[in-house]
């Protein structure tokens, strides 16, 4: 399978830099309510979703934006949505966690999407599209009683759902080990659905991995699910971090970006980095100038 | 026609209409059809529409949420209205929550069939009337129709027209009763009138013994709720003279308010009726309602009937005594007269 990593690293720098760029507006208090990054988790987004089709629907989280990147390409109609502009994806009613646009979706309650975005599978199958649903939830969310209601109900059923589980270690300040008993995996084993598990932030482990999945799912049309252990980088949120910072360093070296510098040259990235950038600060500059107006 | 045959007969006609409309919930299949028989017959008919589940409340409403986003018209059925606790998530945050906060780039033409309602001896868990649970839920339309209702029009009429979420309240004890909905009941001596409509599939209905005379009180009432006070109406009429006239809801959500506001106007006091508690129930936002929307020309008393704020025992000897009864609503007005 070819590897796109000219694209991948375009839409991975374009959430990493839209990402830190939003806590850097939140300390200089242009922006309000709350926001979850996707720094350190990049590659799942861009790995899963760079082989879906327009048709296809994501169904994402409370930390969508990267997914929504990954998906929509769309950094202004996002940036607006968290502004709170009418030029937002969702006019400003939904803000950073409830974004829609086209086939992409998010919600902000934990667990409560699982049930959506299976019913949403149900559908595709019932007028035998040939599209498939995926969702993602983070380790904290195996919490939710929803989410094993659903695995029951998609394996009966035999829906098109790909449940990517983005282990990043913590639910907002809890570790895994102090919220999840047994093992993550064999949740989705116990239910008798094809699983997989990988500990990697490498788009050249995850991009082919995601490619057979999806492949395989529009043969079948039955639900998958994907464990990927990786590492949110930043906080859970806007600061309050207590984790170890020996952890998060450790981490740090196994940041996504990194794998893409051996497969991209340094020009290369210096290039694609400089244009997403310059991009951004556009977008920036003409949403912060646009004005509110009421309905 | 039964108002379980009403209901059933809407839910083939959808099906057989539209092969987009699923039926989802616990223990629908032939032979058993549900457990009120709602659903019998319809798994044998159409057997890909009819999706019998685990015991899975939450994720059946979200996967009918679900559903209902790719654009078809699901239609869920809680065996007993006391599991919509299970759902509340769904509801609240989820499927009356989409089409507003994605500004309108979705609908979720989703209906919740629940049955609700004591006088079975089903005890506390399953015999409570929950819906005023959901009246602050924005988004959501509650419909409830009686036994003086076509229940099975009136959720042709949600399933076929509504583009949002649509709570759909069926009072147990109305089932194996027939509906009325002639123009004269009771041999010819109460008038139903349907009031002038401002929706489709709201239908208020007005009973009354004298339509042309003004009566003394009016009641407001909705579901099973409907036929009880009926009857202490004819009660009051012909032992004691005293004239009432009953209006029924279908909608209770949002309140119709201006489909009756007239009617309500005719009578000295109003009483309002209804299965659920009577804290922090129906009732209050109704009568609240209607002195907000008469501010400057109401001067009417209005009394308030429910449930007393008890769970429902299993006994029905001691189930009578909390929910109100005929002889509940006759004590009550008669109070109202002095
Ligand atoms: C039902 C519900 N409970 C609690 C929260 C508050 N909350 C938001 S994110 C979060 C942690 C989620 O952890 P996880 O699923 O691991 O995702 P991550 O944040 O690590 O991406 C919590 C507790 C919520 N949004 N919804």
């Amino acid at each position: 399978m070819e590897i796109p990593y000219r694209e991948l690293y375009k839409k991975a720098i374009l959430i990493r830099f839209f990402e830190n760029r939003l806590l850097e507006l939140f300390s200089e208090g242009k922006l309000f309510g709350t926001t979850h990054t996707y720094v350190g988790q990049e590659a799942v987004a861009i790995s899963s979703i760079s082989h879906l089709k327009k048709e296809d629907v994501v169904f994402s989280n409370h930390r969508c934006h990267g997914h929504y990147l990954a998906k929509e390409n769309d950094p202004k109609s996002l940036l607006a949505e968290i502004m709170g502009k009418n030029s937002g994806a969702c006019g400003g009613r939904g803000g950073s966690q409830h974004i829609s646009r086209n086939n992409f979706f998010s919600n902000g309650i934990q667990g409560g999407i699982l049930p959506n975005a299976l019913g949403m599978a149900f559908a595709e199958k019932f007028r035998r599209s040939p599209n498939i649903v995926v969702v993602f939830i983070g380790d904290g969310t195996l919490g939710e009683g929803s989410t094993y209601e659903s695995m029951n109900l998609a394996s009966l059923w035999k829906v098109p759902l790909l449940i990517v589980l983005e282990n990043n270690q913590y639910a907002q300040t809890t570790s895994v080990n102090d919220n999840l008993a047994g093992e993550i995996i064999d949740r989705a084993k116990s239910f008798g659905i094809k699983s997989n598990e990988v500990k990697t932030n490498d788009v050249s482990e995850l991009y082919p991995l995601f490619g057979r999945i999806i492949n395989n799912m529009r043969q079948d049309g039955e639900p998958f699910f994907q464990l990927v252990n990786t590492y949110r980088i930043n906080a859970h949120s806007k600061g309050d971090d207590f984790r170890d910072k020996k952890e998060i360093d450790f981490w740090k070296k196994k940041d996504p970006l990194i794998y893409f510098k051996n497969f991209l040259s340094e020009q290369e990235i210096n290039k694609i980095s400089k244009d997403v950038m310059k991009n951004l600060k556009e977008i920036e500059k003409e949403t912060k100038d646009t004005q509110i107006k009421f309905k | 026609m039964l108002y379980v045959e009403s209901i059933n007969n809407a839910l083939y006609n959808l099906m057989d209409l539209d092969s987009d409309v699923v039926l989802v919930g616990e223990d629908l299949h032939d032979p058993y059809g549900g457990a009120f028989k709602v659903s019998k017959g319809l798994s044998t008919s159409f057997p890909n529409q009819v999706i019998s589940t685990p015991i899975s409340e939450q994720a059946i409403v979200g996967a009918c949420v679900g559903m209902a986003m790719r654009g078809m018209k699901p239609i869920v059925e809680i065996m007993f209205g006391d599991f919509i606790t299970l759902c509340v998530d769904q509801i609240v945050n989820h499927a009356t929550k989409y089409h507003w906060m994605y500004n309108e780039q979705v609908n979720v033409p989703l209906v919740i069939r629940a049955p609700m309602g004591g006088g079975r001896g089903y005890g506390p868990t399953h015999s409570q009337s929950l819906e005023s649970m959901f009246m602050p839920v924005s988004g959501l339309k509650i419909c409830a129709p009686s036994i003086f209702h076509d229940p099975g029009s009136l959720l042709s009429e949600c399933v076929i027209n509504e583009n949002h979420p649509v709570l759909f309240i069926e009072n147990k004890l109305s089932y194996p009763k027939k509906i009325q909905i002639e123009e004269k009941l009771n041999g010819g001596n109460i008038h139903r009138k349907v009031l002038e409509k401002k929706n489709n599939s709201s239908e208020t209905i007005l009973l009354s013994l004298y339509p042309d005379e003004n009566p003394e009180i009016v009641i407001i009432t909705y579901g099973g709720m409907a036929e009880t006070a009926l009857n202490a109406a004819l009660d009051l009429f012909f032992e004691d003279e005293i004239l009432v006239n009953i209006i029924i809801l279908s909608v209770i959500r949002p309140i119709p308010i201006k489909e009756f506001l007239s009617e309500i106007k005719r009578a000295e006091s109003c009483l309002i009726l209804e299965e659920g508690n009577k804290l922090g129930g129906w009732g209050g936002e109704l009568a609240s309602q209607i002195y907000e929307t008469c501010f400057n020309s109401l001067v009417m008393p209005i009394q308030r009937l429910g449930s007393d704020d008890s769970p429902i025992p299993s006994s029905i000897y001691l189930e009578k005594n909390v929910i109100p009864s005929k002889e509940k609503i006759v004590k009550t007005v008669k109070s109202m007269r002095s």
